[in-house]
């Protein structure tokens, strides 16, 4: 309520959230509804923070986003669905908007392959980790590390946007709030796709270095806690015999790449 | 053991003040070194505002490296939520603290973020104030104090919307007993609460044991309207409301377990600071207070 105007109204004159769909209890709703309604908008600034901060991390992304014709409003996202449910089911904010930025791009193939890379970079920058709590594989990703597949030329896209929007003497948000950048010059490649690992540095940043389709595959089932059968299998595809998959596992495990403590039994 | 016995045990700080994480910019904002070498009553110690992932900044550990006191002010932990006590949190949290040995930990006892402890997931709202929020607030101040093996001071949050039927000061109370703790009364943050709600200044005061209060927070605070209404935003400028001096010179009369007054002015420069700091201590000389506080 505190970042949507039209939910706040909702619930005070009907006690539904028109988004979700949601009926508010009327215990809920009366809690809600005590304080002056034009309370829940009286600061100014509270989308501006929270979009200031999405923006440092898809700063690629929502710069094209902005480019679109018309430019995307970013702040569209508060009232979104995504955004709507990750409050509801108390998720990552960054995540909401990194797919939201992807869903709602589909005419858009840079703003949907940057916010890709940038949400998989987010996470290996702050060891989100995917492995389920439940299951726990005897080799899996490393919280630091991640595989994601975006169109080809997506990793040099976002280095040239970024090197461009930091040239700015004000700021790179200000570069892509203004549309004060030029991107004439810039475009995905014409290939399908490329396969990136990004791994966390040790500085707390990210890098992205390429790797090979068999690679991918084989760090994607790890990332989904594929079981020692599956990445048996992933390895046969590729023609990898169970022992030189056994090396690789830990090579990558030495590299900070997966983790794991056993043998693919 | 219990609150009386365990307050009796923490140290008198006496008038400090506040810093968070690059709050100071040399040459413009409060240095808290320079404060104390050239005011020393007005920086007996340092309160610092920590969020764990950022750590503290080169002016707080030079001030801690000193072996100068300093409390915890946690940023980052929504005490009433269980899950929120992770173990990645907890250890770094323990091996700050053990290592720079606070005199006790404080924080505002609100919802510091929702969802994940993440920036864009960052906020600061004011607990509902209904009594079935009362147990889990008063679980969660058990739990970091039992984890840190400090005292853990619940603060009442500023806010703009305050929801649920309790008055901010009965939910406190209510908290204070089951956690059997003590408190960090915001007089800045109060008066807001009072004023928003129609109440004066010190209104439930009477009926709060004040006798929990360990630690007092005086802040400047700015008024602005939006639609007709009256908001207070609390800037830690150097305009402190006269509501939030009633309050303060109420409880200081009081509040026997008093053990420390931060003045809030992070932000401002040492000269802009002094006359809030000259009120704060002549509160406090004219009550007897901090006359053996180490300086």
């Amino acid at each position: 309520m505190l970042y949507d105007w039209e939910l706040t109204t909702s619930i005070y004159d009907a006690g539904v959230d028109p988004i979700l769909g949601v009926h508010v209890p009327a215990t809920a709703r009366r809690v809600l509804t005590r304080p002056a309604r034009e309370l829940w908008r009286s600061d100014p600034y509270r989308r501006s923070r929270t979009l200031t901060a999405l923006l440092r991390v898809f700063k690629g992304s929502c710069a094209w986003a902005i480019l679109q014709d018309p430019p995307r409003a970013l702040t569209d996202f508060f009232t979104s669905r995504l955004f709507h449910r990750s409050i509801e089911e108390r998720t990552s904010t960054v995540r909401a908007f990194g797919r939201w930025l992807e869903e709602g791009s589909v005419d858009h193939a840079e703003v949907a392959a940057l916010a890709r890379l940038e949400g998989g970079l987010d996470d290996v920058r702050r060891q989100r980790t995917t492995s389920s709590p439940i299951h726990s594989p005897r080799w899996s990703m490393s919280p630091g590390a991640r595989v994601t597949k975006v169109p080809e030329g997506t990793s040099e896209l976002l280095d040239a946007t970024v090197r461009r929007l930091d040239k700015h003497p004000i700021s790179a948000t200000h570069a892509a709030v203004h549309r004060e950048w030029d991107c004439a010059d810039l475009t995905l490649g014409a290939g399908p796709h490329e396969t990136l690992l990004l791994q966390r540095d040790e500085r707390g940043g990210a890098h992205i270095s390429r790797v090979s389709e068999p690679m991918y595959d084989l760090l994607a089932a790890l990332s989904s806690d594929a079981s020692p059968n599956a990445l048996s299998a992933v390895g046969a595809k590729h023609c990898v015999s169970p022992e030189d998959l056994q090396e690789l596992l830990r090579d990558l495990c030495e590299d900070g790449v997966v983790v794991g403590l056993d043998s693919l039994g | 053991m219990g609150f009386e016995s365990r307050v009796r045990a923490l140290p008198q700080l006496g008038i400090g003040v506040s810093t968070e994480y690059g709050a100071h910019t040399p040459g413009q904002t409060l240095d808290p070194v320079q404060l104390r070498a050239q005011h020393p009553a007005f920086g007996c110690f340092l309160e610092v505002g920590v969020e764990i992932a950022k750590g503290v900044d080169a002016d707080a550990r030079r001030w801690i490296d000193a072996r100068r006191p300093w409390t915890y002010h946690f940023l980052d932990i929504n005490l009433d939520e269980r899950e929120d006590f992770d173990a990645v949190w907890l250890s770094q949290v323990c091996a700050l603290i053990n290592a720079d040995d606070p005199a006790w930990l404080c924080g505002d006892a609100g919802l510091w973020h929702f969802g994940p402890r993440e920036p864009e997931n960052m906020l600061l709202l004011p607990p509902i104030l209904t009594a079935d929020a009362v147990l889990p607030m008063a679980e969660g101040i058990q739990r970091l104090r039992a984890a840190t093996s400090r005292e853990v001071l619940p603060e009442n949050p500023p806010g703009t919307i305050f929801l649920g039927d309790l008055h901010l000061l009965d939910y406190f109370a209510r908290v204070c007993e089951a956690a059997d703790t003590g408190m960090l009364l915001d007089c800045a943050h109060l008066a807001i609460y009072q004023r928003q709600h129609g109440h004066t200044p010190t209104t439930g005061l009477d009926a709060f044991p004040l006798d929990r209060v360990v630690e007092l927070h005086v802040a400047g605070s700015s008024v602005t309207n939006h639609a007709g209404l009256e908001i207070i935003e609390d800037d830690h400028g150097t305009t402190v409301l006269p509501d939030t001096w009633e309050i303060f010179d109420h409880v200081l009369a009081r509040a026997t377990n008093l053990k420390a007054v931060v003045y809030e002015c992070e932000r401002n420069s040492l000269e802009e600071t002094l006359e809030g700091f000259e009120r704060v201590r002549a509160a406090t000389d004219a009550h007897g207070r901090f006359r053996g506080a180490p300086s």
